[in-house]
């Protein structure tokens, strides 16, 4: 269902905004999508206008299939661990050695020197008048990606207080599907207040209704953030990005040290190098190489950021000279190739591998994405966004 | 060389002899290796049945823990089915208790293992009466307060 709706939610999205760019086009909806679009909607480079015009479908696609449970990033493993050796370490909380009620702890484990002590928790736990949530359920609650956390609070008085009330929980908040493009200003401002402050990662992918003022405020009000990703956020400016970055750095040392903005149009070198200016770049710390990025329809919603070092998603590509992702080829001729670095743009690739396409065999599918030959065989009949339903 | 071998006691009484190596996996119980040797270390909040578990975990990883340090990709995938069957063959009012354990005794894998397949139960429920239904809990919001909060959320529901 879920996928039918973004479906449709995706053509009106298109139809509106082409109303808009094109100034009254007449009826949107029975017009092809390539006639409505303007030349250079996003003053990007007029040279590469077809291609820029399929790299904007691209960056709007909705893969609703792939990002059912993208959003465990909000709470996966590492996240807990950290969280459970800061407080260890930092000796910030005590523990009830073992609830005699049933008294959330907040996730991490117990600190050795807090065995003995029997102690209140601090105000982070709640006291749970419901006998019927175990305590245990308290830890899972980090696994939950937001939309589970959501359904989790409308289940009984007692989670829905632990879900507002407990910060660390909105430490680290992680948007994609199926929330991307429902979540409004007011609502990420609502998760984000949870945090009181003290978020460090925000992390929006093909969040279309968020505004530039927007994430602003939610920057002012949680300066402490680290992590910063706006991908696919067709409403985020790089102007606007770079203003809540200079903000940040006006008020003291640069604080985030990672930031995602592929996807956000319009980056030029200058930007580029004033972005690196706001980060937090260690200097004497070498750069260690980044994992090598293969593209793949929907990408930057399936990396988890723990997994990408990088300080910035986006580099100059080696043969368009635009602010955009690079990606590797997987392909055996390609790997560790120079020549095979490169934007989506500069170098067709298949959208299931990530492999170039060049004179090889490859199908073109109805949404102008390419299939190298492999991965054409191996799923002869793709299943279209439509078609799957949940 | 003899292992040494240590026996942990339940709340309710159950003994289990375990080697150093199970021990260590508890960042707990590590320290006792120094002290406890031969002794009874007693483990006052956790019961026989899921001490028996909490063992059981720490033997079957100690096995390939203790491998070569390039341990095959082989390897690791059938600890990762043993430990899929391991937790899913439990109800979930064991995997609670699994999971007080872990925390208590610091077992950093166990302790992701239970919470993780708690998580999955709850992402697989695909609204929040099925998760009512799945944890067995009764609603003690209101007609109103249930209203409150269901519109509180709507923006993410539809």
């Amino acid at each position: 269902m879920a996928l039918n709706f973004s479906r449709r939610h995706f053509s009106s999205h298109l139809s509106d905004e082409s109303m808009k760019i094109a100034n009254g086009y007449g009826d949107s909806a029975s017009v092809d999508i390539l006639d409505v679009l303007p030349s250079d909607p996003f003053g990007m480079d007029i040279n590469n206008t077809f291609t820029a015009i399929t790299g904007w479908l691209e960056d709007l696609e909705v893969d609703c299939s792939r990002y059912g449970r993208d959003e465990i990033w909000v709470g996966d493993g590492s996240h807990q661990l950290f969280a459970g050796l800061s407080f260890i370490w930092n000796n910030a909380m005590r523990f009830q050695e073992f609830p005699e009620r049933n008294v959330y702890t907040n996730g991490a484990f117990l600190s050795t020197s807090s065995v003995d002590e029997v102690g209140e928790s601090s105000g982070r736990c709640t006291t749970n008048e419901n006998a019927q949530v175990h305590p245990a359920f308290g830890f899972c609650l980090y696994r939950l990606g937001v939309k589970d956390l959501l359904s989790a609070s409308m289940v009984c008085k007692s989670l829905h207080t632990t879900v507002c009330d407990d910060l660390l929980l909105w430490k680290h908040i992680h948007i994609c599907q199926p929330l991307s493009e429902k979540i409004t200003d007011e609502a990420l401002l609502q998760l984000t207040e949870r945090a009181q402050g003290t978020m460090q990662c925000l992390r929006l992918v093909d969040c279309s209704r968020i505004t530039d003022d927007s994430l602003k405020q939610i920057l002012e009000r949680n300066p402490q953030v680290v992590k910063l990703g706006v991908s696919g956020c067709t409403r985020i400016t790089i102007d606007g990005v770079l203003s809540i970055l200079r903000d940040l750095n006006s008020a003291g040392k640069p604080q985030v040290k990672q930031l995602e903005i592929g996807g956000i149009f319009g980056v030029t070198k200058d930007h580029y190098d004033e972005l690196f200016g706001l980060l937090d770049v260690d200097n004497n710390v070498e750069q260690s190489i980044p994992k090598p990025r293969f593209y793949h329809r929907g990408d930057s919603s399936c990396v988890s950021c723990d997994d990408d070092d990088r300080v910035l998603d986006i580099e100059m590509c080696p043969k368009c000279q635009n602010a955009r992702l690079v990606y590797d080829c997987p392909a055996e001729d390609c790997k560790g190739k120079e020549e095979c670095r490169a934007c989506s743009l500069c170098i067709q690739r298949c959208f299931q591998c990530g492999r170039c396409i060049n004179d090889s065999e490859y199908e073109e599918t109805f949404c102008l994405e390419f299939l190298c030959a492999d991965c054409s065989k191996q799923s002869p009949k793709l299943p279209l966004e439509v078609e799957n339903s949940i | 060389m003899t292992k040494e071998m240590f026996t942990l006691k339940s709340s309710d009484g159950f003994l289990f002899v375990v080697d150093e190596a199970v021990v260590h996996q508890s960042v707990t119980l590590s320290p006792m290796v120094q002290d406890c040797a031969g002794r009874e270390y007693p483990i006052n909040n956790v019961t026989g049945k899921i001490l028996n578990l909490v063992v059981e975990y720490c033997k079957n990883h100690v096995v390939v823990d203790g491998g070569d340090s390039s341990s095959s990709s082989s390897s690791g995938d059938a600890l990762k089915k043993w430990d899929d069957e391991f937790i899913t063959q439990m109800d979930l009012s064991t995997v609670y208790d699994l999971i007080m354990a872990a925390n208590y005794l610091i077992i950093k894998g166990l302790f992701d293992l239970a919470c993780q397949r708690v998580a999955d139960e709850i992402a697989a429920c695909k609204d929040h009466e099925e998760i009512r239904a799945t944890l067995g809990i009764v609603s003690d919001y209101t007609a109103e307060e249930e209203a409150e909060v269901l519109k509180e959320n709507e923006w993410a529901f539809d």
